[in-house]
C-alpha cells in the first residue's frame, strides 16, 4: 500500500501541470507557479479529505487560493485583458494565421465569466461535468446546462470587430469572489 | 458567422510539464510541511449522519459555541455593532420583490495599488425577480457598453440551506462554516471563525441569495464576538456609514448609519487592528425595487 506522501508525490506530477495550466489563464505566468504551491500545501495539509477524482477538488481550491491572494472582486476583467491571458494561456504552435488566432480568441474572450469558465473548464482543462461542477460548486446538472447555454452563445457570437481585440490592456487582474 | 465552436478545442493550451528544478524543490518543501490533524469538522459531521435528528442537533447545540470561542455567557457582537446588524436586517426584509417586481442590484467595485486607484473599466448589474421560478437577468458593462445581458436559472445559485436554514443563529453560523470548507473555497486558516466571516460576505454580496437568508446572516453575526462597528476611513473610497469588522480582518461589511442599509464592503481599508495591505477594494452594492428588467440575449433551454 502506497504512503500518503507517494500518493501525494504521484497526484503532484499527475495533476500539478494541469493546476498550473488552469492558474496561468486566470493569473498570468508571474504567480501561476505560486497558486500551485499553495494549492498543493493546502492539499498536503488535507490529504485524508480530498476526495476522489482529486482534480476538481485541486481546481477549486486554485480559484480560492487566487481569490485569496488578489483579495479583489471584479467578476468582470477587461475583454482585453481576458484575450491577453487566454492569448498567453494558448500560447504554442498552432496551425491558425495571426488573425485566424486573434478573432477565435476574441470570441471565447467576449463570453461571460461564467461562460467562458464552463467552456475551458471542459475543452482546456479536460474536466468532465461532475469535476467541473466540483470546482465551480454547483451540482452537475447545473453545470451541463451552463455549459450548453455557453456554447450556444458561442456559435453565435459575432467575430473579432464586435469583441475589439486590439484595446489596450487593462492594468487590472482579478478575480471572481464567488 | 459560424455554428461550429471546436475552434476552442484548437486553441487548446499545451499541458507543460513542470520545470524538474523547481518541482523537484516545492514537492519537497510540501511535504516538510507536517500534515494538519483531520478538521474537527468533518467527523462531526460523520456523527451528524448517523446520529438519529434529535440526538444530532443536541450534539450540534453542544459543539456550535465553541466555534466562535467561549460565548457561552451570551456574548456576542458589540452592542453598536448588534444594533447595526438588527436594523440592516429589518432594512433588507423591506426590499423583497413582489411577483412581477425584481431585486435590481449593481455593483461597483474599486481598486486601489498603494493609494494609487486602479481603471476599471467593467461593471455589472442583476435582476432578481420576485417569482423565483423565473430567470434573474445578469447585465454586463464594459468600457460604457452592454456587452452581454443573460438568463441566470436561480435555481443554479441555490444552496439547500438557503430555504431550510437552522433558526437557531449559532447552527446558522455553523452552516455558513460548513459551506465554506465544502467543496474547498479557501486557503485552510484554519480558523472557522474567519470561514464564517468570509462565507458571510461570500452570501450577503450574492445577488441572487434569498434576502431573508441574508437577514438571518445578519441576526446571526450578533452572536460572534469579536464584531464590533466602527466608522468608515475617509482615506479611500466611496463607502461611507458605519463599517463592522473583525478581529484582524481586513474585510469590512458597510452599513448606512440612519437607515442600516448594506452599503457594501471593503477590503484593506476600514480595520484599524488589520495588517496593512497594498491592494485595498471597495464594492459598493446599489439596490432598488424595480417593476421590470432587461431582455436577455437568448432564452433559456428547458
Amino acid at each position: 500500500m502506497k504512503s500518503s506522501a507517494e500518493l501525494f508525490t504521484e497526484c503532484w506530477h499527475t495533476d500539478g501541470p494541469r493546476v498550473l495550466a488552469y492558474a496561468r489563464r486566470h493569473i498570468g505566468d508571474d504567480l501561476a507557479h505560486d497558486v500551485v504551491a499553495d494549492t498543493f500545501l493546502v492539499a498536503w495539509r488535507r490529504w485524508d479529505t480530498v476526495p476522489e477524482p482529486r482534480i476538481g477538488w485541486l481546481i477549486a481550491t486554485a480559484r480560492g487560493v487566487m481569490r485569496n491572494r488578489q483579495r479583489t472582486i471584479n467578476r468582470h476583467r477587461a475583454l482585453a485583458d481576458r484575450i491577453a491571458r487566454l492569448d498567453q494561456a494558448a500560447s504554442h504552435d498552432v496551425s491558425e494565421s495571426a488573425v485566424g488566432r486573434q478573432e477565435a480568441l476574441a470570441r471565447l474572450g467576449a463570453l461571460s465569466e461564467q461562460h467562458r469558465e464552463a467552456v475551458l473548464l471542459t475543452s482546456w482543462d479536460g474536466l468532465n461535468a461532475v469535476e467541473a461542477s466540483a470546482a465551480l460548486g454547483i451540482r452537475p446538472a447545473a453545470f451541463r446546462r451552463r455549459l450548453s447555454r455557453a456554447r450556444a452563445v458561442l456559435a453565435d457570437s459575432p467575430g473579432p470587430d464586435a469583441a475589439q481585440p486590439h484595446d489596450p490592456p487593462a492594468t487590472r487582474s482579478t478575480q471572481e469572489l464567488s | 458567422m459560424t455554428t461550429d465552436t471546436r475552434f476552442v478545442d484548437d486553441l487548446r493550451p499545451e499541458v507543460r510539464p513542470f520545470d524538474p528544478e523547481w518541482s523537484a524543490e516545492t514537492l519537497t518543501a510540501i511535504l516538510a510541511e507536517p500534515a494538519a490533524e483531520p478538521r474537527i469538522v468533518r467527523p462531526r459531521r460523520l456523527v451528524l449522519i448517523t446520529l438519529p435528528i434529535a440526538a444530532a442537533l443536541a450534539l450540534a447545540a453542544v459543539i456550535a459555541p465553541s466555534l466562535l470561542g467561549d460565548d457561552r455567557g451570551g456574548q456576542g457582537a458589540s452592542a453598536a455593532a448588534t444594533e447595526v446588524l438588527t436594523k440592516a436586517a429589518g432594512a433588507l426584509e423591506s426590499q423583497i420583490p413582489a411577483k412581477g417586481q425584481y431585486l435590481n442590484v449593481k455593483h461597483v467595485d474599486r481598486f486601489w495599488v498603494d493609494g494609487k486607484e486602479q481603471p476599471n473599466r467593467g461593471s455589472f448589474e442583476d435582476w432578481v425577480p420576485g417569482d423565483r421560478s423565473m430567470p434573474m437577468i445578469e447585465q454586463t458593462t464594459e468600457d460604457g457598453r452592454i456587452t452581454d445581458t443573460t438568463p441566470q436559472p436561480l435555481d443554479e445559485y441555490d444552496r439547500p440551506y438557503y430555504t431550510e436554514y437552522p433558526t437557531d443563529p449559532r447552527e446558522l453560523l455553523d452552516a455558513l462554516d460548513r459551506a465554506a470548507v465544502e467543496p474547498p473555497q479557501d486557503s485552510d486558516t484554519g480558523d472557522r471563525a474567519k470561514n464564517i466571516w468570509d462565507q458571510a460576505f461570500r452570501e450577503l454580496q450574492g445577488a441572487a441569495v434569498p434576502v431573508e437568508f441574508k437577514a438571518a446572516i445578519l441576526r446571526a453575526l450578533t452572536k460572534v464576538p469579536g464584531v464590533t462597528a466602527v466608522p468608515t476611513t475617509n482615506s479611500v473610497g466611496d463607502l461611507r456609514g458605519t463599517a463592522l469588522i473583525f478581529k484582524k480582518e481586513p474585510l469590512a461589511f458597510v452599513f448606512d448609519q440612519d437607515s442600516g442599509v448594506f452599503l457594501g464592503m471593503s477590503i484593506g481599508i476600514d480595520n484599524p487592528n488589520a495588517p496593512s495591505i497594498s491592494n485595498q477594494t471597495t464594492l459598493a452594492l446599489v439596490t432598488t425595487i424595480v417593476e421590470s428588467a432587461p431582455t436577455p440575449d437568448y432564452e433559456l433551454e428547458e
